[in-house]
C-alpha cells in the first residue's frame, strides 16, 4: 500500500513536472545582417580615393544608401513567408545594417527572396512613413517614385582632375529582384543569417561600367539605359554569408 | 479675536483655498486630443471632394496647415514660404512671374500653378508628377530650384519652436513631429481652399440653369449679352465659330470645375526644356502634354500655360485660334480641335475673353480663412 502510494506519488510528480517544462518554441526570430565589402575590404564614408573597380576607376565613396523590401523565405515544401517588410539601409548609419523578423515558423528553407529596391504600388501611391519616410531623402521630390539605390562618391577623372560621381536607380523597371540559395532550419532559436553586398558588382557582370563615360544617372527619361545596365550589374551584388 | 488676527486667518484660509485650486488644476501641458471634424462650404450642385481615410480635415489639422503654408521655417534658409510662390493676390500663383525664383536665388522652369479646387484633382504638378496632395509638399520643398530644405531638418526646426510641437498634438495627437503630419496639415489647408463665387457661378448656379453645352441650353441663352455669347464660343460643337473648349475644359460642366483632370497636348511648341508628362509615364506619345489647368480665376493667374509663355488671354486665344502645331499626334482631341484655324471673327474673341473673366472669384483673393495667419 505504502508502496503504491508512493508510486503513484512519484508518477503524479513526474506527469506535472512534465506538464510544467516548457514547450519547445514552434517558431522563431531570424535576423539579418548586412556587410558590405569593396576590394575585399569593408567600405567606409568619406575616405581617401582608394577603391578601384573593373574598368580601372580610382574612387571613394561619399554616400551608399538603398532599399531592400519584401522578403520571403521559401520553405523546402514550397510555402513562402512573405514578410511584406521594406528595410532602410544607409552605410553611415550602423544600426540599419540589420533587421529582424519575430514569428518564424519553424521548418527548412531553401531560398531568401528580396528586392533591391520598393515594389511598384508603393512605388506608386507617393510618400510612406516607416523606412518610406522621405526624411530619408530617397522620394524624389519633383518626380515620381523612390529611389531604390543611391550610390555618390568621387573619382579620379584624370590624373591630376577628380569629379563628383552618383547613380541613383529607380522606377519600376528597375526594380531588382533577388532570389538567393540559402538552406537554413528554423527550429525555435534566433537564427542569424548574414547577407554581404559586394559593391565590386556594381561596376561589372554582366557589363563593365566605366564612370568617365556616364558620372551620373538619376534614372530620368533620356537615361534609361544607363540605369538599366547598372540594375542588371546590381543583379548580383548580394549573397548568402554564414548563417548561425 | 482681533481684527488683525481675523485678517491673518481670512488670509491664511485664502491661500490656502488657492494653493488647493493651484494644485488640483490641470497641467496645461497635458493636452487632451480630441481633434473637430471639419467640411467645406460647398455650393448646392457641387459635389464634395473626398479626403485620403489618413487624412480627415480637421480644425486644428487645417489651421496648422495655414501657418505651415505661410512659415518660412520650411525653406532651407528660412526665407521663403510656400505662399512666396503662391501668393493669395494672385489666385495663389507667383505675382505674374513667369518663372518662380528659389531661395539660392535660382529660377525654376514652370509657372507656378494656382492652389484652390485642388481636393478634386487626380495628381499634382503640370505633369501629374505627385500622386496626392501631401506628397506634392515634398517637391518644393526639397527642390534646390525652389525652398531647397531638407525634410528631416524641416522636422527638425518645427520640432524645436515653441509652438509647434502643441499644435502637431491637437492636429495629430503626438507632438513628435513627422514629415507625414508635416505634409498632412498642409494638405488639409490646401483642400479647404475652393473658389466658386465667380459672377458665372452667381449667374449660372450649378445646380439651377447651367447651360448644357451639348446644343440644349445654348439657344436659350442671351445673343445680347458678351458672356453668354462667349459661353456659346467655349462649349459650342460644329458650328462655324465653335471653340471646342470644353472638350479638355469641362466634359462635364455641372462638376464646374472647368478642367478634365486630365492631360493634354495643346500644339504648343516644344520649348526644348520641358517634356511634360513624358517625364513620369517614361511614354514618347506623353511628349508634350500637360495637365489641363482649370479656367477659373484666370483674371489674377498670368501669365499662362505650363510655362508662362503667354502674358495675357489674348495671346492664348490667339494661339488656339492659329497658333497651334501638331508636332504630336498622339491626343485625338488636339488632332480634332486644332488641326485647322479656328477663324474667330474679333468680336468671337472678346465675347471669349469676356466669358473666361467672368469665371474669376476676387473673393477667393480677400478670404480671410486663407490669409497669412501671422
Amino acid at each position: 500500500m505504502k508502496n503504491r502510494i508512493l508510486s503513484s506519488f512519484v508518477l503524479f510528480a513526474t506527469i506535472a513536472w512534465q506538464g510544467c517544462k516548457p514547450e519547445k518554441n514552434i517558431e522563431a526570430t531570424i535576423k539579418f545582417v548586412l556587410t558590405h565589402s569593396i576590394n575585399g575590404q569593408t567600405p567606409t564614408i568619406d575616405g581617401a580615393l582608394s577603391y578601384t573597380n573593373a574598368a580601372g576607376n580610382i574612387f571613394n565613396l561619399k554616400t551608399l544608401k538603398y532599399y531592400l523590401s519584401n522578403v520571403v523565405l521559401v520553405n523546402t515544401d514550397g510555402s513562402r513567408k512573405e514578410l511584406k517588410n521594406y528595410q532602410f539601409i544607409n552605410l553611415s548609419d550602423a544600426s540599419s545594417q540589420n533587421f529582424s523578423f519575430e514569428k518564424i515558423p519553424n521548418g527548412s528553407y531553401s531560398k531568401i527572396e528580396f528586392y533591391i529596391g520598393v515594389d511598384s504600388l508603393a512605388n506608386s501611391t507617393g510618400v510612406h512613413t516607416g523606412a518610406l519616410d522621405p526624411a530619408n531623402q530617397m522620394y524624389w521630390g519633383w518626380d515620381f517614385g523612390y529611389r531604390f539605390w543611391l550610390i555618390e562618391g568621387i573619382y579620379q577623372k584624370t590624373s591630376s582632375i577628380t569629379s563628383a560621381f552618383g547613380y541613383h536607380i529607380g522606377t519600376d523597371t528597375n526594380l531588382v529582384k533577388m532570389s538567393l540559395l540559402a538552406n537554413f532550419k528554423i527550429d525555435g532559436i534566433e537564427r542569424v543569417v548574414t547577407l554581404n553586398c559586394n559593391l565590386d558588382e556594381f561596376f561589372k557582370d554582366p557589363t563593365v561600367w566605366d564612370i568617365k563615360s556616364e558620372e551620373t544617372n538619376h534614372s530620368f527619361p533620356g537615361q534609361e539605359a544607363g540605369a538599366a545596365t547598372l540594375a542588371k550589374n546590381m543583379a548580383d551584388m548580394f549573397s548568402v554569408g554564414k548563417i548561425e | 479675536m482681533n481684527k488683525k488676527q481675523i485678517l491673518l486667518l481670512s488670509l491664511f484660509g485664502l491661500s490656502a483655498m488657492l494653493l488647493v485650486i493651484v494644485s488640483c488644476r490641470k497641467d496645461p501641458k497635458i493636452l487632451e486630443y480630441s481633434p473637430t471634424p471639419i467640411s467645406v462650404q460647398l455650393p448646392a450642385g457641387v459635389n464634395p471632394f473626398v479626403s485620403p481615410s489618413d487624412n480627415p480635415l480637421t480644425a486644428e489639422g487645417v489651421k496648422l496647415g495655414r501657418m505651415l503654408f505661410y512659415d518660412p521655417i520650411l525653406s532651407g534658409n528660412n526665407g521663403m514660404s510656400c505662399a512666396s510662390c503662391h501668393s493669395q493676390k494672385f489666385g495663389f500663383t507667383d505675382q505674374g512671374h513667369q518663372f518662380s525664383m528659389g531661395i539660392d536665388s535660382i529660377f525654376g522652369d514652370r509657372n507656378s500653378m494656382p492652389i484652390f479646387n485642388l481636393g478634386w484633382e487626380r495628381a499634382m504638378f503640370w505633369d501629374g508628377g505627385s500622386p496626392n496632395l501631401e506628397t506634392q509638399v515634398l517637391g518644393p520643398l526639397s527642390s534646390p530650384l525652389e525652398m531647397h530644405e531638407t525634410m528631416a531638418n524641416a522636422v527638425k526646426e518645427l520640432q524645436a519652436d515653441p509652438k509647434y510641437p502643441n499644435l502637431f498634438f491637437a492636429a495629430f495627437g503626438s507632438d513628435s513631429i513627422t514629415s507625414s503630419m508635416l505634409m498632412k496639415a498642409i494638405a488639409q489647408f490646401e483642400r479647404t481652399v475652393v473658389s466658386f463665387n465667380s459672377y458665372f457661378d452667381r449667374t449660372y448656379p450649378a445646380d439651377k440653369q447651367f447651360p448644357d453645352p451639348k446644343s440644349r441650353g445654348i439657344i436659350a441663352l442671351n445673343p445680347k449679352n458678351t458672356i453668354e455669347r462667349g459661353y456659346r464660343i467655349f462649349s459650342k460643337e460644329n458650328l462655324p465659330n465653335s471653340g471646342h473648349c470644353w472638350h479638355c475644359h469641362g466634359a462635364d460642366p455641372r462638376t464646374n470645375f472647368f478642367t478634365d483632370f486630365e492631360y493634354h497636348f495643346n500644339g504648343l511648341s516644344f520649348n526644348g526644356l520641358d517634356s511634360g508628362r513624358q517625364r513620369i509615364t517614361r511614354l514618347e506619345r506623353d511628349k508634350g502634354f500637360f495637365k489641363t489647368p482649370t479656367l477659373r480665376n484666370l483674371a489674377f493667374t498670368a501669365p499662362y500655360m505650363h510655362d508662362g509663355r503667354f502674358k495675357t488671354l489674348d495671346e492664348v486665344i490667339e494661339h488656339y485660334d492659329h497658333g497651334a502645331m501638331l508636332w504630336n499626334t498622339n491626343d485625338g482631341l488636339a488632332n480634332f480641335d486644332l488641326a485647322k484655324p479656328m477663324n474667330f471673327s474679333f468680336q468671337d474673341k472678346a465675347d471669349l475673353k469676356a466669358f473666361l473673366l467672368s469665371l474669376s472669384d476676387s473673393s477667393l483673393l480677400t478670404n480671410k480663412t486663407f490669409s497669412n495667419p501671422f
